[in-house]
């Protein structure tokens, strides 16, 4: 066999670099929380990389579930400062509502680098955030005084609880979550 | 005394507290012990609520059912509170439009997507909303019994299993469903 002449091995390497792949999910970084309080639409997530522009998809936590569109705007606004939100390495930043709604003083599901469809489903959305080919599902509950944002593989309490946030709301609520929900993630 | 209508003007009122000061003994002798152990032991404690006044969750419960469609007529009194939550038109009848918007407008400023509870251990100065953490390999601290406990594993927050026994030794427990929460029963 010929070796390789130097063109052709220049084409090779222009057309590795050229090939896109898909980053991987990151269900630590690419999952936060979005909320309009006082007027503002604001994003708790634990990714300083994003930049004004950006696209985040979410989901409302709030039954029936939806899905929308946000933009980032400002990253460590002021206006988005929360110290009882405060986690360690979460960043908060200002949206802009584009498509769909966010529910006033409600967490939402905050998804950036994330560009695949959000399907609705009859339990709530779904979405294949690692490309898997399995679904993920979305789940909310309240504890005494916040709300549990939680990722499963497959059917909520059923499958693989892949991500929980906790929502401190400040108030007391009716608890409505089950064991599986609370639990923290590692100890 | 006349009563007030409901309204924006009842939000800022009946404020919560975090001053430790405002719950009640013998919780809020074993809170403060628990309190000086940790901060002597090199902990940072954050204090986000500690009682919440009954009144406030009584306004913030039938505000938000009020939005939701429920008959202003049929909230019961509660001594100390003196609101109007029907309003009427100039000849005296029932105006339940201008009553829920009354109350969207308290829903609105209280920031409250959730139903609030009326009683909690908050409203009883039973319960402390606290952030813990520390930032050294150990964390040494002296218990309720005056037994010296070395925490080496674990979270260094409020999650911290082993944290949780040294409450519970100042009868302070934790409600392991919301991360800042502990109260005399671990409601």
């Amino acid at each position: 066999m010929k070796a390789l002449g130097p063109s052709l091995l220049v084409l090779l390497l222009v057309a590795c670099q050229n090939t896109t792949v898909p980053p991987t999910f990151n269900y630590k970084s690419d999952l936060g929380v979005a909320v309009e309080k006082a007027g503002h639409a604001c994003l708790y997530i634990p990714d300083s990389s994003l930049s004004p522009g950006q696209r985040v998809q979410f989901i409302t936590a709030t039954t029936p579930q939806s899905a929308g569109e946000a933009e980032i705007l400002i990253k460590a606004d002021e206006t988005c400062k929360d110290s009882v939100q405060d986690q360690p390495g979460v960043i908060h930043y200002s949206l802009k509502t584009t498509q769909g709604a966010l529910r006033r003083a409600a967490p939402a599901f905050a998804i950036a680098n994330f560009s695949r469809a959000l399907t609705p489903t009859e339990g709530g959305m779904a979405a294949d955030l690692d490309g898997d080919g399995k679904p993920e599902s979305f789940r909310a509950c309240t504890s005494s005084e916040g709300v549990h944002l939680t990722v499963w593989k497959g059917k909520p309490l059923e499958g693989l609880r892949k991500w929980h946030y906790y929502y401190y709301l400040g108030f007391d609520v009716t608890s409505d979550c089950a064991e599986a929900d609370t639990k923290p993630d590692t100890e | 005394m006349a009563e007030t209508l409901s309204g924006p003007v009842w939000v800022p009122k009946f404020p919560n507290s975090t001053s430790v000061d405002d719950l009640v003994d013998p919780f809020k002798s074993n809170a403060k012990k628990f309190i000086a152990a940790l901060t002597k032991a090199g902990a940072t404690v954050s204090i986000s609520s500690t009682l919440r006044p009954k009144e406030r969750a009584y306004l913030m419960h039938w505000s938000f059912e009020i939005s939701g469609g429920y008959d202003p007529e049929k909230v019961p009194a509660m001594t100390g509170v003196d609101i109007e939550w029907v309003h009427r038109d100039a000849k005296g009848n029932k105006n339940l439009p201008a009553s829920k918007t009354a109350a969207d407008m308290m829903v609105t400023g209280y920031e409250i997507a959730y139903e609030p509870a009326l009683a909690s251990r908050h409203t009883e100065g039973n319960a402390i909303d606290m952030d813990i953490g520390w930032t050294t390999p150990e964390l040494t601290i002296t218990d309720g019994a005056g037994k010296t406990v070395t925490i080496k594993t674990g979270l260094k927050n409020g999650s911290n299993t082993e944290l949780h026994k040294v409450g519970a030794s100042f009868t302070v427990i934790k409600l392991l469903s919301d991360p800042p929460h502990w109260s005399n029963d671990g409601h």
